[in-house]
């Protein structure tokens, strides 16, 4: 078979391409860790470390993401779970907002993609911790936090308190055999190791198509004319990030694409944007919180990630 | 096996065949800087022994026996491989997308939407610095490429040190201007990557030939070695520097269409 495509669409293809054969690598990795995490990882011993005090119980969360590398998309599944466990609402958005970004495996991928700037990486870092921290103490200051749970899914997380306490009260009763209990864990590992390398490699090809139509439909001049803009492009870039939802392993790669058409700034507002709130995130959420919450969400961080890249974009002019 | 788990599967192992296959054919940095060849490689060696390995794991724990296949072929209907909704739909689409994709033949990005005034001696963000050499206006200088060229006039514009030095250069056509069958212009182009082929940078130098014979029928992206000398000559209505075309010869790709930061 030898197809001949007009040069555009063969362009097309290869940006494309390109995009997918980059970040697969990134994909595996993050995904091979986020398994392990999931399957032999159990959240009591992360529950452990949660200290007392209200900032240290804040910061041990936003942490949490260096020894828990999983991007946004598999840390949605892990917030419920630290919710059911007795985590307080204020303490699973620290780490759902931190987590996607202060992972090892996202600052990795950062440093190699702006391999010529290696401090977008370390900025990326810096703001989405503060950005987490900083909403995490300010919902801790508000009583009664249940309230911004979905109804359905605050029931659940009573039932889960009230079994975990009973079958401590009780002893544990796990009978069945070891081996029986590890091969099942073995096979769910390759079950969600299958599952979430799908998700993402689909969730990377509609960001890639996107990405690769921005490329070659649009006037690389038009881009240009936003991304020079200091204010303009930082909401441009925040628009993108909601709506394009590219996993925070990957976006970095995406966010590349751009860099010789927008600021710095407004880079930074994408790559700390898109792996807190998008479109994907948001839906998976609902289920969560309430949409009044989620909308409280949406525009603190919006205002926040818009502060961080103006900072930054301050920041690299006055250098 | 968990029938959630078979297009999965499949989608896995071909996308991760794929990229073994475009790696066997040297053909990966079409689309990725070299040095991440050997990490794509690795990557796709890994996906592949491990969904070889839980489809082993999974049939031994329920044997895939001549039986049990035709048994669920039989049976395909309550299988319910394919529900009609949002999800079945969207995977079958991505699906469809990807071997679309994959059956076309693998392609260097070629020269599209060219502007001059943003790409020619356009300087570039980390080149390698050049080792100093010795210009002999006799001599043709060969080892130089295009982005080099483009940074050595781009830091003297005036062409004092190189005014009628002669060169030979690797590239492909783009904006290709004919004026006759004769005489006409176009820029001698390569790609240069940091990354992948999402952040290439279009390096060009502007090529000008007068009463030139022998020219073969050139078009755009096709692959050429110029040969020419340095001088300033009028160029998209703006006297520049530009190479005045002695010899041109048609020639294949080069293994690496990219020039690298």
């Amino acid at each position: 078979m030898n197809f001949t495509l007009p040069d555009f669409a063969q362009n097309f293809i290869t940006l494309l391409l390109a995009i997918c054969v980059e970040a697969f690598p990134f994909v595996i990795i993050g995904v091979s860790i986020s398994t392990v995490v999931e399957v032999w990882v159990k959240d009591k011993w992360i529950k452990k470390l949660i200290p007392k005090n209200r900032i240290l119980a804040h910061f041990v969360p936003a942490l949490l993401g260096f020894i828990i590398p999983v991007c946004e998309c598999g840390n949605v599944p892990v917030v419920r779970k630290m919710m059911q466990k007795g985590f307080s609402v204020s303490q699973s958005i620290t780490f759902l907002l931190a987590a996607p970004i202060v992972n090892p495996i996202v600052w990795i991928t950062t440093a190699e993609a702006f391999s010529y700037d290696r401090n977008i990486a370390h900025l990326r870092v810096f703001w989405g911790f503060i950005i987490a921290m900083f909403l995490g103490l300010l919902f801790s200051y508000k009583s009664n936090q249940e309230r911004w749970l979905n109804p359905e899914f605050e029931k659940s997380c009573h039932l889960e308190t009230h079994n975990h306490s009973e079958q401590d009260h009780h002893g544990h009763s796990h009978s069945h055999s070891h081996n029986h209990h590890h091969q099942s864990k073995l096979t769910k590992a390759f079950e969600l190791f299958q599952l979430e390398v799908w998700q993402v490699l689909k969730m990377l090809l509609a960001g890639a198509v996107i990405a690769a139509s921005i490329q070659v439909f649009v006037p690389r001049q038009n881009i240009i004319e936003i991304g020079q803009n200091p204010i303009l492009s930082v909401v441009c870039m925040l628009v993108l990030a909601f709506v394009v939802s590219m996993c925070s392993n990957v976006d970095a790669f995406f966010a590349l694409s751009l860099s010789n058409s927008f600021s710095v700034g407004s880079l930074m507002t994408f790559l700390v944007f898109g792996p807190m709130i998008d479109i994907k995130v948001l839906s998976m959420l609902r289920k969560t919180f309430t949409p009044r919450f989620l909308l409280l969400l949406v525009i603190l961080v919006s205002i926040l990630s818009m502060i961080a890249g103006f900072s930054t974009n301050i920041i690299y002019h006055s250098s | 096996m968990p029938y959630k788990i078979v297009l999965p599967t499949i989608a896995n192992l071909t996308f991760s065949g794929y990229l073994i296959y475009t790696s066997f054919q040297s053909k990966l940095t079409y689309y990725i800087h070299q040095r991440y060849v050997s990490l794509v490689q690795i990557a796709a060696i890994f996906l592949i022994v491990f969904s070889l390995y839980y489809v082993f794991v999974l049939s031994l724990e329920k044997p895939l026996t001549t039986t049990r296949i035709w048994h669920n072929f039989k049976n395909i209907k309550k299988l319910k491989l394919f529900k009609p909704n949002l999800l079945h739909t969207l995977n079958l689409v991505f699906v469809a997308i990807g071997v679309l994709i994959l059956t076309l033949p693998p392609k260097p990005l070629l020269a599209v939407n060219v502007d001059n005034s943003q790409n020619t001696y356009r300087p570039s963000l980390a080149s390698k610095p050049i080792t100093q050499k010795s210009f002999s206006k006799k001599s043709v200088i060969s080892d130089l490429s295009i982005q080099e060229w483009s940074m050595l006039i781009q830091s003297d514009l005036s062409l004092r040190s190189y005014k009628n030095q002669k060169l030979q250069v690797t590239g492909f056509i783009s904006n290709l201007d004919l004026k006759d069958s004769k005489s006409g212009s176009f820029l001698v182009s390569r790609y240069m990557l940091a990354c992948c082929a999402v952040d290439a940078t279009l390096v060009s130098l502007p090529v000008v030939f007068k009463d030139s014979e022998n020219l073969p029928n050139l078009k755009n992206n096709d692959w050429v070695t110029v040969s020419a000398h340095l001088d300033n000559a009028a160029f998209e209505n703006q006297n520049q520097p530009v190479l005045i075309l002695d010899k041109l010869e048609v020639t294949t790709e080069p293994d690496s269409p990219y020039l690298y930061y």
